[in-house]
């Protein structure tokens, strides 16, 4: 609950999420660096289907912190609720716009495995997921560390897009006590893209007009007037492509009709979404400056016109098995035995090597008993076989993780600790013992005992 | 960031040392536009300064991924174009420049390339350099990416935006004037959103408009600092792209008229000669003929008189920019028209010849399709070559 409590206090009281950006120090967020991930091959075909999956709740139906909820839909006087499906081009757009749909930071190439992308204000990953990502949430034998669910959406692309998506679907929900209502008209359809005006709005910040990340469509600060709508295609293309001149749900509209063109492919077809007419006074008055005012009641408005349906097609069943994969944790040793001389200065760093036994991503992190036994890195990732690497990338499947002393910290005589490899995608926890034994002599020289 | 990105591919797939070693090359030579393809073509990026023609010079920024180019081009030939600069910045937010009134300094403000913070409510900073691109410096940091500089008229000074966001909410914002010494002074703090508009001629005050939900209105402030005062109410809504006349006497802007069955901006201009600011084009009861029409962008004649702004009626095509007096008497007079489309007037160049225009190629605000910067000078319409977005930042003389 407690957990709980954070997250939703970090959903209400912040921007959900930030614009993308290469990692830098990550201090404040709930890893205290970033941890290795993997990144997909540059066509993106691993993300895209991954997010076709969100977007129909098929990757973690069910789960509380990654599947989907269901969706209201309705006018503000009669909600009700539907299954939740997300129109997957939004998720396309917004991943584009959010980290141009990479997990890794950019110092890492395609296909191929490194430190995770997590921005200034601890977005992370492909979805650049901030709520609930920003001081460690661990509780219980997690306590001071980062959750499971921390970990997973730091580490592992299906678990960040997952939860990308599941808090697009929150802000849909949001409406109407906190949010406006798109679709007034259409008894607020979620399956018509456009009614997502408000909820792709809220994805980067409801903030206020004038501020910096308005978003307010009218809001002056977004450069000339009228603006030309914003493309991921290419610079020439007679489309705007200075994301500073756009709030976000433009920005997001943009890039669906205008898609990212990678090595001569776009990586989408183009999906036209309509704006709101802003001469039309059935839209251009709920969006009067008088109305920008918390929970927003004046400024439901009717389904922008005209209005379009995702024609994507429900994906197979056995693609989440391909995606999600089955890992499994492996060790190459679960028992660290360690002699140490009287002096006891210095004990050189043990390793144990973690593998994933099956296949996708195995996230795991690694959480010592004792204060004298510190580890590193704290998290990361072990890769199944299946899944591509680059020719020369770095990509070692296998994580390494040493074991360090801290002789200053280490009591005398015999001190034995463990460290625990949690795998939460697995669900499986195995532990290194550690003991830590002097070296004695006694009896005739040559002959030891500890 | 792609191009970046693109590279460590580039560099970590070089089989051989002599490939690795080519490709460092040619970027330590900085030839890498060179090898974009001929997309150049025509420039002349070895000279810093531009060279002088007699015609005007337009000065425009072209945004790419990674960094802006500035360029300056004679309004008789823009085709060839020489570089000012090349301004490196955060991936996908490019700068936000303005050229200072003598035309010697640029300013701008921008999210450095190494901040790791591609997000418009990051941090920006604010650089200025002389007109050539030499001598560039940061001024400021936590400043607003979007809002760009405020020149004083002596060129001496400018004025940027500084604020703290809070969800559901408009934030804190202070306007701060700082010297090219880098001395700063905060002319506004509000809780509210700010703009900066200008200074008064002599540059004793400066002028700013606030959105609350009231609407939107101006205020003006002594220049060095002071109680700041409330001038008109603008709008109960959004108003947009306010410009002091240049005797400092009017303001023109656009405010949404609404009647009935459509919403619209429209011209409108503000007396602030007298004690009490009154509007002097567009009042109230001037609705009616223009209730099918959008405005856009009205900007001053060099003559400081008359305005230029652009028009889109209803089902109209091939809208041009249209002169007009700014007390709304006499004929209207249309500059040369595009095809189809419409014209948003940016900026005269200082001898009334030119007139550069964003061209925009649909028929509505809500669907405007692509857009193109344009120069219209006589009956002449010229596109500004540019190989992605461009900002016009204004002219310079073509004597030197």
């Amino acid at each position: 609950m407690k957990r709980l409590a954070l997250l939703a206090l970090a959903i209400t009281a912040s921007g959900v999420v930030s614009l993308a950006k290469p990692a830098l120090p990550v201090s404040g967020c709930c890893l205290p660096t970033a941890p290795n991930t993997y990144e997909c091959p540059e066509d993106r075909g691993l993300y895209l289907k991954a997010m076709d999956l969100a977007a129909f709740n098929m990757l973690f139906p069910g789960d509380e912190y990654f599947g989907l909820p269901r969706l209201e839909t309705g006018l503000r006087a009669s909600r009700s609720s539907t299954e939740p499906v997300i129109p997957p081009i939004l998720l396309r757009s917004i991943g584009w716009i959010e980290s141009v749909i990479t997990q890794a930071t950019r110092a890492i190439p395609y296909g191929a495995i490194g430190p995770a992308l997590i921005s200034f204000d601890c977005g992370h990953g492909i979805m650049q997921v901030t709520s609930g990502m920003t001081t460690p949430l661990g509780e219980g034998d997690y306590e001071g560390y980062a959750s499971p669910e921390q970990l997973l959406v730091a580490t592992n692309y299906v678990y960040n897009i997952a939860r990308g998506a599941v808090i697009l679907a929150v802000k849909w929900n949001a409406a109407p006590e906190n949010r406006p209502i798109a679709g007034t008209d259409t008894n607020s359809d979620p399956a018509l893209v456009e009614n997502w005006y408000f909820a792709v709005w809220s994805y980067n910040g409801f903030t206020g007009p004038g501020a910096k990340r308005s978003n307010h469509p009218m809001d002056p600060i977004y450069g000339g007037w009228p603006r030309v709508p914003y493309s991921c295609g290419p610079a020439n293309d007679g489309f705007g492509h200075n994301r500073g001149n756009y709030p976000y749900q433009e920005l997001v509209w943009g890039c669906a009709a205008h898609p990212p063109v990678v090595n001569g492919s776009s990586l989408w077809s183009p999906f036209e979404l309509a704006y709101p007419d802003l001469n039309d006074p059935r839209f251009r008055g709920p969006l009067n400056l008088a109305n920008f005012v918390s929970p927003y009641a004046a400024m439901d408005i009717p389904t922008p016109y005209y209005a379009h349906r995702d024609p994507t097609d429900k994906p197979r069943d056995s693609l989440r098995a391909q995606i999600v994969g089955s890992p499994q944790l492996g060790l190459s040793k679960t028992d660290v035995r360690v002699l140490v001389g009287k002096e006891r200065k210095t004990i050189a760093p043990q390793e144990v090597i973690i593998s994933n036994q099956g296949s996708g991503i195995l996230s795991w992190m690694a959480i010592p008993s004792a204060s004298w036994l510190q580890v590193s890195p704290i998290a990361g990732v072990a890769v199944g076989p299946e899944l591509p690497c680059s020719p020369g990338a770095p990509c070692e499947r296998e994580a390494k993780l040493t074991l360090t002393i801290n002789t200053a910290a280490l009591p005398k005589g015999t001190q034995t600790a463990k460290v625990r490899i949690i795998s939460p995608a697995s669900d499986e926890t195995q532990t290194i013992n550690v003991t830590i034994a002097s070296l004695t002599k006694i009896g005739a020289p040559g002959l030891t005992k500890n | 960031m792609i191009l970046t990105r693109s590279l460590t591919r580039i560099v970590h797939r070089a089989a051989r040392p002599v490939a690795l070693a080519a490709v460092v090359a040619v970027l330590a030579a900085g030839l890498w536009q060179f090898a974009l393809g001929g997309l150049l073509s025509g420039d002349d990026s070895s000279g810093l300064v531009a060279r002088a023609t007699g015609s005007p010079q337009l000065i425009y920024s072209e945004f790419s991924r990674n960094s802006d180019t500035i360029w300056t081009a004679a309004a008789d030939n823009l085709s060839q174009r020489r570089a000012i600069a090349t301004v490196d910045h955060a991936p996908e937010y490019g700068i936000f420049p303005s050229l200072s009134p003598d035309g010697h300094r640029i300013a701008y403000t921008v999210l450095p390339p190494d901040s790791g913070q591609a997000d418009i409510a990051a941090p920006a900073e604010v650089w200025v350099m002389d007109g050539n691109g030499a001598g560039r410096r940061r001024l400021a940091v936590d400043a607003d990416l979007p809002v760009t500089p405020v020149w004083a008229p002596d060129s001496g000074s400018l004025v940027f935006r500084r604020s703290v966001p809070r969800e559901n909410a408009a934030g804190s914002f202070q306007l701060v004037r700082i010297t090219l010494a880098g001395v700063e002074t905060v002319l506004v703090d509000a809780g509210v959103g700010l703009f900066p508009v200008g200074f008064s001629p002599e540059g004793a005050t400066f002028y700013y408009v606030q959105l609350s939900a009231d609407g939107t209105n101006l205020g003006r402030v002594a220049a060095t600092g002071g109680p700041a005062a409330p001038v008109a109410h603008l709008s109960d809504d959004f108003a947009r792209d306010w410009h002091l006349s240049p005797d400092g006497t009017r303001l023109a802007f656009l405010a949404p008229r609404d009647t009935g069955d459509r919403v619209s901006y429209s011209a409108t201009v503000l007396d602030l000669g007298g004690d009490n600011a009154a509007l002097v084009l567009r009042a109230a009861s001037a609705a009616t003929a223009l209730s099918d029409a959008d405005e856009f962008n009205p900007i001053w004649n060099p003559n400081g008189r008359d305005l230029t702004v652009g028009r889109l009626a209803s089902g109209s095509a091939g809208a041009p920019a249209l002169q007009m007096a700014a007390a709304g008497v006499g004929a209207e007079r249309s500059l040369a028209a595009p095809p189809q489309g419409f014209d948003v007037p940016l900026a005269w160049s200082a001898d009334g010849g030119y007139l550069a225009v964003r061209f925009f190629e649909g028929s509505s605000v809500t669907n405007p399709g692509r857009s193109w910067v344009m120069v219209v000078g006589g009956s002449k319409r010229q596109t500004v070559a540019a190989t992605s977005d461009i900002e016009v930042l204004g002219w310079r003389d073509g004597g030197g």
